[in-house]
C-alpha cells in the first residue's frame, strides 16, 4: 500500500495486533472512536477520507487483512479487544456512539464464532439486563425492559442487540434458560406497544432473538403478529420507515436461510415448519401486502408452499401495495 | 542594488499577479489556511486547492465565488490567523450540500444515471446494511454486520453475470453519510465504459484503501442511480467539497460545467464528477430498482 496517513495507521494497528498488545490496541481504537486527534501509542487517528463512511472502515480493513491471511490468532485478538471495550463502556454507561461502533465491529468480527468468549460475554450482558437497568434505588429485571425510561432504554436495547449478535443461530439447549424470558418480552412488547421508533426497534430485536434461538416458535406464533403490526403501522405512516425496516430484515433472513449450512440446516427447517403451521392464519392474510412481501423476502419459495393461490400471489407481487395505489 | 535572479523574478511576478487578484478580506483567510497547512501537512494539497479554486481577477473560472467566498471570509474573520480549529468546520459549512442555494444546480445537464464505484465490503456495510450512525433505528441491528460474510456470497452469486438488479427492500443503507458531499460520476459517451475496475478506480481518484480492497476482492462494484428519481440538486465540485487530508481533487478551472477527476497517471483519462446529497434508498419511490454493475479489477483475471 502506498504510504499515506491512512496506510500508516492501518500498518500501526496491524503491528499492535500481531505483537499481542491488547491494552495499547484498546486505547488506540477507543481514541479513534472518541475523536482524539493526538498521537496514542505513536498512532494518530486520521480524519475520514473523502468517501469514507465512518471510523469503522479502517478497522474493518485490518480485520479483513487477517481473515485474508487466515490469521486466526489475530482475528481472535481483535474480537477480545472489542468485547473488553464494550464491557467497559457498559459498566460506566459510556458514550452510546462508541458502543454502536464497537457493536458493529463485534458483529462483523464474528465474535459468535468463539464460543467461549461469546458465552462469557452473553452471560455478562444478561446479568447487565437483569440486574443493572433502572435507577440504583429501583432496579428493573429483564422482564420490565419495555417499561424503562428513555435513557435506560438506550442501554437496554444495545445490550439486547449485542446479546443477539454474539448468539449463534439455533444454539439448542445452551440457551434454554433464556427462552422463557425472551418469549415473555415479546408478548409484553406487543401488549404494551405504542407507536414509536424505539419501541418498534426493541420489538424487532426481540423477534430477531426468537428467530435465532426458537425458530419454530418465532415463525408459528410471532411472525404473523409482526406482519400485522407493521401493516397497521404502515397504513398511517407516510414515510414507510416501519415497513422498510421490517422487510429489510425479512430479506436478510431469506439470504441467511438460503446459505444456512449444517447444523443450522435444522434452523431453516424449523422456521419453515413454523410458518406452515400457521396456515389458517396465513389464509386470512392473503390481501395483506406486508405479509406477502415478508414471505417473499424470507424465501418461502413456491414449490415449498402448499396453496397455489397464495403461491401465485407471492410470485406476482413485484412492487409494494403503496406503489400500486399511486 | 543586487540583481534579482530570473527564477525569483518569475516568482515575484506570480506573487504580484496573485495578490492583485485577491481581495483584501481574503488575505486573512488565506493566512489562516497557510497556518493550517503548515500545522497539518496532509492537508497541504487541500489548502492549495482552495487558493487555486478561488475566483479572482487572476482566476475568473475559480469555483469558490461570492456569496460563498464572502461568507467564508466573514466566518473566519473573528479568529486570529494562528487559531485554525474553526477553519475546517467553516469550510465544511460552506460545502455545496450545506448551502445549495449559493451554488448552481447542474442536475438537468446530466443525462445518464449517476454512478458510484464502491468496494464490495463498503457496499455491504453501508448500502445493503445501515451503518451511518445516528440516523434512525428502523431495521438496524449489530447482528446485521455478522451476516456480511453470507451476504457477500449471495451478492457475488447474483453478480456472477456482471450485473444485478436490486429491489429497494434489500437496501437498508445509503450511498454515503448524510453530512458529507456524495461524489458521483456519469458517462457522457457510450465509450466511457471503463477498461477494468482498477483503471476505473484510479480514474476516479479513489483512495488507496478502496483500491487495495478491490484488488483483494478482484472486483469493484458500481451503483447506478437514475437522475430522474434523484429529485435533488447536483453541483460542480469545489475545493471546499474535497477539503480532506491527502486529497486527490484538482479544481476544474476552464469554466466547464462539471468537475473532472485528475488521475495520478497521465495515461488514464479523467472522468466527469459531480457532488450532491447522498441517497438513502428507502427514500426512493416504491418499486424503484437499483442496478449494480461488477467490474473485474483486472482484465483476464
Amino acid at each position: 500500500m502506498k504510504k499515506n496517513i491512512y496506510s500508516e495507521y492501518i500498518a500501526g494497528l496491524v503491528k499492535l495486533v500481531e505483537n499481542g498488545r491488547p491494552d495499547p490496541l484498546k486505547e488506540v481504537i477507543y481514541a479513534r472512536l472518541t475523536g482524539e486527534k493526538g498521537a496514542v501509542h505513536g498512532l494518530v487517528s486520521p480524519p475520514l477520507s473523502r468517501d469514507e463512511a465512518d471510523e469503522n472502515a479502517l478497522f474493518y480493513a485490518v480485520y479483513d487483512k487477517f481473515v485474508a491471511d487466515r490469521d486466526e490468532r489475530a482475528s481472535m485478538e481483535m474480537r477480545r479487544v472489542v468485547i473488553e471495550l464494550l464491557m467497559e463502556a457498559f459498566s460506566i454507561r459510556g458514550n452510546l456512539q462508541v458502543i454502536d461502533a464497537l457493536g458493529q465491529m463485534a458483529g462483523y468480527f464474528q465474535v459468535k464464532e468463539n464460543i467461549k468468549l461469546a458465552d462469557q460475554f452473553r452471560c455478562q450482558l444478561w446479568g447487565f439486563m437483569d440486574t443493572k437497568l433502572g435507577k440504583p434505588t429501583q432496579r428493573h429485571s429483564i422482564s420490565d425492559m419495555m417499561q424503562l425510561e428513555y435513557e435506560e432504554m438506550q442501554y437496554a436495547w444495545r445490550a439486547l442487540d449485542l446479546w443477539l449478535t454474539v448468539t449463534p443461530t439455533f444454539p439448542e439447549d445452551r440457551d434454554a434458560q433464556y427462552y422463557e424470558s425472551i418469549v415473555g418480552l415479546f408478548d409484553q412488547g406487543l401488549e404494551h406497544f405504542y407507536k414509536s421508533e424505539l419501541h418498534f426497534h426493541l420489538l424487532m430485536l426481540i423477534f430477531r432473538c426468537l428467530v435465532k434461538i426458537k425458530p419454530y416458535y418465532a415463525a408459528k406464533c410471532c411472525f404473523i403478529k409482526m406482519c400485522r403490526l407493521v401493516e397497521n403501522l404502515d397504513n398511517d405512516d407516510a414515510t414507510g420507515l416501519y415497513r422498510h425496516g421490517w422487510l429489510g430484515f425479512c430479506r436478510e433472513l431469506g439470504v441467511l436461510f438460503k446459505y444456512d449450512a449444517s447444523p443450522g440446516k435444522q434452523w431453516w427447517e424449523d422456521f419453515k415448519k413454523g410458518i406452515l403451521a400457521n396456515d389458517d392464519d396465513l389464509q386470512n392474510e392473503k390481501e395483506k401486502s406486508v405479509t406477502v412481501r415478508s414471505l417473499h423476502g424470507i424465501g418461502m419459495m413456491p414449490d415449498e408452499w402448499k396453496k397455489s393461490d397464495m403461491k401465485d400471489r407471492i410470485i406476482n407481487f413485484p412492487v409494494s401495495q403503496r406503489a400500486m395505489n399511486q | 542594488m543586487a540583481a534579482i535572479p530570473a527564477g525569483e523574478k518569475l516568482d515575484i511576478f506570480f506573487l504580484f499577479m496573485y495578490k492583485m487578484g485577491m481581495s483584501e478580506k481574503a488575505d486573512h483567510l488565506f493566512n489562516q489556511l497557510n497556518t493550517l497547512g503548515g500545522k497539518n501537512p496532509p492537508l497541504t494539497g487541500a489548502v492549495e486547492n482552495i487558493k487555486k479554486d478561488w475566483q479572482s481577477a487572476f482566476q475568473p473560472h475559480g469555483n469558490i465565488r461570492p456569496p460563498v467566498s464572502d461568507s467564508l471570509c466573514e466566518s473566519c474573520k473573528p479568529y486570529a490567523a494562528n487559531a485554525t480549529d474553526h477553519l475546517e468546520k467553516a469550510v465544511k459549512e460552506h460545502q455545496s450540500i450545506h448551502k445549495p442555494k449559493d451554488f448552481t444546480d447542474i442536475s438537468s445537464a446530466i443525462a445518464g444515471p449517476l454512478r458510484r464505484a464502491v468496494t464490495l465490503s463498503d457496499f455491504l456495510h453501508y448500502h445493503i446494511n445501515e451503518s451511518f450512525r445516528g440516523k434512525n433505528l428502523f431495521g438496524q441491528s449489530f447482528d446485521r454486520h455478522g451476516s456480511i460474510p453470507i451476504l457477500k456470497r449471495e451478492y457475488l452469486a447474483r453478480l456472477a453475470n456482471g450485473q444485478a438488479v436490486l429491489e429497494i427492500d434489500e437496501l437498508n443503507g445509503s450511498t454515503g453519510p448524510a453530512d458529507k458531499p456524495n461524489w458521483w460520476t456519469f458517462f457522457i459517451d457510450t465509450d466511457d465504459i471503463p477498461v477494468s475496475g482498477e483503471t476505473y478506480m484510479k480514474e476516479l481518484a479513489l483512495d488507496v484503501r478502496q483500491i487495495e480492497e478491490a484488488e483483494r476482492d478482484k472486483l469493484v462494484l458500481e451503483v447506478l442511480i437514475p437522475t430522474e428519481i434523484l429529485n435533488r440538486p447536483l453541483f460542480k465540485p469545489t475545493a471546499l467539497d474535497a477539503f480532506v487530508p491527502e486529497t486527490k481533487f484538482a479544481p476544474e478551472l476552464t469554466g466547464y460545467i462539471y468537475g473532472n477527476t485528475k488521475p495520478d497517471e497521465p495515461a488514464l483519462q479523467s472522468r466527469p464528477e459531480t457532488v450532491g446529497e447522498p441517497v438513502t434508498y428507502r427514500d426512493l419511490p416504491p418499486g424503484t430498482r437499483i442496478t449494480v454493475n461488477k467490474y473485474h479489477f483486472r482484465i483476464y483475471q
